[in-house]
């Protein structure tokens, strides 16, 4: 997703332009998210079709966006028809894909390790930036950010029950 | 083998101290992705189903329900923050068990360190051997168990929250061994609720064992003291192809939360 994603906001590509995708994926996410033609929101997020239509024309996937108009929005429910996978079941949670243009033009991506894996982790700032927006939906700002202090010290907390005040 | 037992070892037997900085760090990141999770998943619709059994059927309030006012006890508590921190299913996972552990781990072992008035340190101690655990039964349990269908965040995943709620209530070896001869037998969970609040309900059914595994142990209720490795214990019966030299391969040098990838998007 995040390769989708970087190609997305990089290489500028116009998504109208785009004839066919094909996407690699493993077994996890090719059954995890299985919903060929999502129409509420929440099974967006069961969607690797409507996930990867997101990526690409969004260059983010956040919470924010499972929604029924998003999943509906007409332009990415065009571009995630376009989107063809296949199982290869050696790829793990990593992903391989081939977009091809209008003009014969193809972009080629692979990543075997998803971001947020060990081996590609989640940055400090891209960790407070993802507790930002979940916290930040029932919290207000300053809750939230006092609870990303506490936590960064909570060996030196001396009763958890702190945390919820 | 004494696995069952050399894992209760390892849990009694592991101070705050004896973990080292950097799996300190990735445990708190993993919490402070757990809480924020969480409150989001406090707006799905599966919440208020879970704040509303808890408020008919919840005991004194000793542990909070999290993004709440909500308190009760901690087995409810525990119960209710499991359901609601998976509701999203935004949070951590081991790659190859595909365990959610934090999910799994973390609501019995808040609850009942808020319960108890424990510390930070005893919190992440906790956290980080439950993790372990249940990883560790995890790989033990082999690829065949969550092909079959079993959901290894609920089988595997009782061993953890029962581990964490051990260590935070000082159990000595006997007791943890009990602990995890009830919440073996508990060990249960199908893929076939995937995509339903069924799902979430396997992150709350663990975390509430494993506090109902270790306070039935303090008050004297006895189990088997093998039920990993036992004849018709958990790697005999829930599954064909089961690896019981990895359960406890390089115990206390290979940490395993440092193998839990930290979700990018909700999915």
């Amino acid at each position: 997703m995040n390769l989708l994603e970087e190609i997305g906001t990089r290489k500028n590509l116009d998504i109208e332009r785009i004839e066919k995708i094909d996407l690699e994926i493993g077994p996890v996410a090719s059954t995890a998210a299985s919903i060929k033609e999502p129409r509420k929101g929440v099974e967006g997020k069961f969607s690797v079709w409507f996930l990867a239509a997101l990526a690409l024309a969004e260059g983010s996937v956040t919470l924010e966006k499972f929604t029924d108009e998003k999943v509906n929005d007409p332009r990415l429910v065009r571009l995630r028809r376009k989107i063809h996978t296949r199982l290869d079941p050696r790829i793990g949670f990593g992903a391989r894909f081939c977009i091809r243009m209008a003009d014969g033009t193809e972009h080629k991506g692979f990543l075997a390790k998803p971001k947020g894996d060990p081996d590609n982790p989640l940055t400090p700032e891209e960790l407070n930036r993802k507790f930002r927006s979940a916290a930040g939906m029932v919290l207000r700002e300053e809750r939230v950010e006092r609870l990303i202090e506490a936590i960064g010290r909570l060996e030196a907390i001396p009763d958890v029950n702190q945390l919820a005040s | 083998m004494e696995t069952t037992r050399k894992l209760a070892e390892f849990v009694c037997d592991t101070r705050f101290a004896d973990i080292p900085p950097a799996v300190v760090q990735k445990a708190k990141e993993c919490f402070l992705d757990w809480q924020g999770v969480a409150l989001a998943g406090t707006t799905d619709p599966v919440a208020p189903i879970v704040m509303d059994y808890v408020r008919a059927f919840g005991g004194r309030p000793e542990a909070g329900v999290i993004g709440s006012d909500l308190r009760t006890d901690a087995a409810s508590a525990a119960f209710a923050n499991g359901v609601i921190g998976h509701a999203l299913d935004f949070d951590d996972y081991h790659d190859e068990t595909v365990i959610h552990a934090s999910a799994a781990c973390i609501p019995a072992i808040l609850a009942v360190a808020e319960r108890n008035r424990l510390g930070g340190e005893d919190l992440l101690a906790a956290m980080i051997l439950g993790i372990d655990v249940c990883i560790r039964v995890g790989l033990g349990l082999g690829d065949y168990h969550y092909q079959r269908g079993w959901h290894t965040t609920a089988t595997a995943g009782t061993f953890g929250a029962t581990a964490g709620v051990a260590k935070l209530l000082g159990f000595d070896v006997d007791r943890t061994v009990n602990a995890f001869g009830i919440c073996g037998t508990q060990a249960a969970g199908l893929r076939q609720v995937f995509g339903t609040m069924t799902k979430p309900f396997h992150a709350g059914k663990v975390s509430h064992e494993g506090v109902l595994s270790c306070f039935l142990t303090r008050g004297g209720f006895t189990a088997p003291a093998n039920i990993i490795e036992g004849e018709l214990g958990l790697l005999n019966v829930l599954t064909d192809a089961p690896d019981e030299a990895v359960i406890l391969r390089d115990l206390g040098a290979h940490w395993y939360v440092m193998d839990l990838s930290i979700k990018p998007y909700p999915t």
